[in-house]
């Protein structure tokens, strides 16, 4: 600070600077401070005028002298005071000096304290720009999480709500998640308590636990959908129980798979009931067939008596004729023909009753209903004419002819009782070729070929409520105990599990039109006539017969012998190891009865193969085939001919299990 | 024309002043100059003097609740006419006009008929609005205000004037501070160096 005399300094003066520093520091910006000094400085002695400047040197002008109002780096000028009176001046040069630096720091502290308060609030408005972001960020995050929960809620509200098992597993086999239900059959008490098990934590057997995850592999490697794997599951109680299980594998948006979703449904019970069910239906079936038979076997019954009495009475005339005579001759061909035609009749009443699994052939629906009309004719009596009218050409089906049978016996019968009195009932055969058209088909109907069973009949026809119920089982329209309502429910069994359809048309008082379609079969049907035709009939291999009834098994000899047979016979089985075991040569064929006291024919046959080896075996019965079936006798590969049987059968099937394949090592079938 | 001036404090210090002074201050922030306002007011009541204040801020409830405070009724005092407020627009700028010599007027005529109701002082404390800068008449603001240091001279009317540093530019500040003999600094009464008396004033 520059030395200056204090005593030469008028108070009032330095009043006055120390006043402007005061107040100066009320006022709001620079130029402002700048005006006030340099306006108060003028009243300074010996001073014109004062005035501020950012650019001017005035070192050149002598009247003129700059204070700079510079603090450390800031600077803001000079204050240039124009000087009147150097002399009256001097004496505050320095102090005015020392004034000017301080309105210069009062400046940079201002500067300083605006820059801090800049600062501080751009500090302040970043926390707040930043806080509010935040409570945004924090308030969407916390939606986000909401609206996330409730998803996740929502998720598994409705995955517990299905009544499914539903779960999922990673790629490593582990579940990463399921439903209650899968949970409870899991033995786990939340569905959160699977996560991380593997099929092998839980309470399956190995063997099925190993299943399950091999199905996973394969979903998983194929990037495919299994579907209805029906598997067994155990229960934390031990109890079996089935499943249909599908399982579908979880992609990525990519389409990578990384892991599988399942779902199985338990089973057990619907299966149980299908079974419970089709055991009834069964049931019930055999029962409306009995029903069936019942019917007929009053006009068989009628028929079988004519015949049985044209054998009785040309039987009679023949033991009065004389052997070798034409009237002998022509009696003995008569009771031939009532003989073959009570086959006929009982043959058909047991095809048509007997009980026995489905079994499709190839056939042509011309010969098959062709061999029923007589029966049918029975069924419906004489009042009304039967007629048929078969296609030409017609195509193969796939299909039981008993079903055939039972089929067109239900038709007729109720065609029957459809009409009052007189009328007419038409059964006719043609080909169809169903082609997709603009008229959209049924669900269950396919285009393609098919053969048309048509049964029309002149009846009293059916209201439209009458057609809807036609198939429900137990709907009929018949008085209580004429009916059991299993007809047409039969007739639409068949038809469906042969892959066919069904059509009815009618209107009350004008008939109705039962209208059967079964599938074309590619196959041809066999010509049966011809193959028997062309088979021999002759032979010379040692036979052993063994028939319990000695009519048959002496008729049965004569026959065998007459085509050239060597014939050991025996009327018990036990006979016939006896004969086995002592007849030195080889015994081709063993010709039994099934049903004997004692061994049946099943029993007898190992024993005598154990004889004889290389024996093929002929089973002959009268029963019905369940009951032979319960013999084992139906089953593959074992030769059976029921009773009643022409010659030229018995002969033939005689030759075609001699001719036919050996017997293997043991002998034990043919 | 009574000449012996009683004396009086202004509130803001102990000291006592003889009445009819004319004072000035400066501020920058409303607590300064709503404090020394209510200092006045409240220090000229409580001495029994008919106090004025002119200001266009709400001052009012501030101003009751402050005298309030030192039990004094708001409401009687303006009711018996001890204490006016009134709107600085009101007196200075009826009819949007600055007129120096109807504010000399209302002056005089308040010292007047404070005297003649028997109060031993007057004083009045106003801010001035920085519209004077705009108003018709504003440009005579300080020949006003030397001419109130005449004024008192006859009518010792004391005179507090507060001005806004924020809304008037520095080289006007100095130039109010030249027409106060006395100023209000850091809640101090001082003696105004940069004072010029009003027959130097006006003759400039």
């Amino acid at each position: 600070m520059s030395d200056y005399d204090i005593s030469k300094l008028r108070a009032p003066v330095l009043g006055q600077l120390l006043l402007m520093q005061n107040v100066l520091c009320n006022l709001p910006d620079e130029q402002s401070i700048f005006r006030f000094v340099c306006r108060g400085l003028a009243d300074l002695p010996g001073v014109a005028e004062a005035y501020h400047s950012t650019t001017a040197n005035h070192t050149a002008d002598a009247t003129l002298i700059q204070f700079s109002l510079q603090a450390g780096a800031s600077n803001w000028g000079d204050l240039v005071v124009k000087v009147s009176d150097r002399a009256a001046f001097s004496p505050y040069e320095d102090y005015l000096r020392n004034f000017i630096f301080m309105v210069a720091v009062i400046l940079q502290e201002r500067q300083q304290r605006r820059l801090n308060e800049d600062h501080n609030a751009q500090l302040e408005q970043r926390v707040q720009d930043r806080t509010r972001q935040l409570t945004s960020e924090i308030a969407e995050r916390r939606q986000l999480e909401e609206e996330l929960r409730k998803n996740r809620n929502m998720l598994a509200h409705v995955l517990d709500s299905v009544p499914q098992a539903v779960f999922w597993k990673n790629l490593r086999g582990e579940y990463v998640g399921c439903n209650q239900v899968f949970a409870r059959g899991a033995g786990v008490d939340h569905p959160d308590r699977i996560i991380g098990k593997t099929d092998f934590d839980l309470p399956w057997p190995r063997a099925e636990a190993e299943a399950y995850r091999e199905d996973d592999r394969i979903v998983i490697a194929l990037g495919r959908p299994k579907r209805h794997i029906i598997e067994p599951l155990q229960g934390i109680d031990g109890a079996r129980r089935w499943i249909d299980t599908t399982k579908v594998p979880l992609t990525d948006e990519t389409g990578l798979v990384y892991g599988v979703l399942g779902v199985y449904e338990d089973i057990t019970e619907r299966r149980e009931a299908e079974a419970e069910r089709e055991r009834l239906q069964g049931q019930l079936t055999q029962a409306q067939k009995m029903e069936s038979v019942g019917r007929l076997a009053g006009g068989v019954a009628h028929d079988f008596n004519n015949m049985l009495q044209a054998i009785m009475g040309y039987a009679s005339l023949a033991l009065t004729d004389e052997p070798g005579s034409d009237s002998y001759r022509e009696n003995l061909e008569e009771i031939q023909k009532a003989a073959q035609r009570s086959a006929e009749l009982t043959h058909q009443l047991l095809a048509f009753a007997r009980k026995q699994t489905v079994s499709p052939k190839v056939l042509d629906l011309n010969d098959t209903v062709a061999s029923m009309l007589k029966m049918l004719q029975r069924l419906i009596g004489e009042n009304i004419q039967l007629s048929w009218e078969p296609g030409p050409s017609l195509w193969p089906v796939w299909v039981d002819p008993v079903q055939i049978d039972q089929l067109l016996a239900n038709l007729t019968v109720n065609a029957r009782d459809a009409i009052n009195g007189s009328g007419k009932i038409i059964i006719e055969t043609q080909n169809h070729t169903l082609e997709a058209s603009n008229d959209p088909l049924p669900p269950e109907v396919t285009v393609g070929d098919y053969v048309v069973l048509t049964v029309r009949d002149t009846g009293c026809g059916m209201d439209l409520e009458t057609q809807k119920h036609l198939f429900e089982p137990f709907f009929t329209t018949k008085p209580v105990g004429q009916g059991t309502g299993l007809g047409l429910a039969t007739v639409y069994g068949i038809v469906k599990q042969n892959h066919g359809f069904i059509g009815v048309q009618s209107e009350c008082g004008r008939g109705s039109t039962f209208t059967i379609n079964l599938p074309r079969c590619q196959i041809a049907a066999p010509d049966v006539a011809k193959a028997a035709e062309d088979m021999a009939i002759h032979g010379t291999e040692t036979i052993l017969l063994v028939e319990d009834e000695k009519i048959i098994l002496r008729l049965a000899r004569r026959l065998l012998e007459q085509h050239g047979y060597t014939v050991l016979a025996a009327h018990l089985p036990e006979e016939a190891l006896e004969i086995a075991a002592q007849f030195p040569g080889p015994i081709h064929l063993l010709i039994t009865d099934v049903v004997m006291p004692g061994l049946n024919g099943r029993e007898l046959q190992p024993r005598v193969a154990a004889l004889k080896p290389g024996l093929r075996c002929l089973y002959i019965s009268g029963y019905t085939a369940d009951v032979i079936a319960k013999q084992g006798v139906l089953e593959d590969g074992v030769q059976f001919l029921p009773k009643p049987f022409s010659i030229s059968e018995f002969t033939q099937k005689v030759r075609q299990v001699l001719d036919g394949p050996a017997p293997v090592s043991g002998g034990a079938t043919n | 024309m009574n000449n012996q001036k009683p004396t009086i404090t202004l509130g803001f210090t102990p000291e006592r002043f003889p009445a009819g002074v004319h004072i000035c201050q400066i501020f920058s922030e409303d607590s300064e100059r709503e404090e020394a306002m209510l200092q006045y007011l409240q220090s000229g009541l409580a001495s029994g003097e008919r106090t004025c204040c002119f200001s266009d801020k709400a001052v009012a409830p501030v101003v009751e609740k402050h005298l309030a405070c030192h039990g004094v009724s708001y409401g009687e005092r303006c009711a018996c006419g001890d204490l006016t407020m009134a709107s600085t627009k009101d007196i200075y700028f009826k009819d949007d006009c600055f007129d120096p010599e109807r504010m000399l007027e209302t002056l005089t005529k308040y010292h007047e008929d404070s005297v003649s109701q028997g109060y031993p002082a007057a004083r009045v404390i106003g801010e001035m609005s920085p519209e004077i800068q705009h108003v018709r008449g504003g440009s005579r603001l300080l020949e006003y205000e030397s001419k109130v240091s005449l004024l008192q001279r006859e009518h010792p009317v004391t005179c507090v004037c507060q001005y806004d540093a924020r809304s008037f530019d520095g080289a006007m500040i100095m130039d109010v501070l030249k027409v106060h003999p006395l100023m209000v600094i850091r809640g101090a009464v001082v003696r105004n160096p940069f004072f010029v008396p009003p027959e130097e004033f006006l003759s400039r």
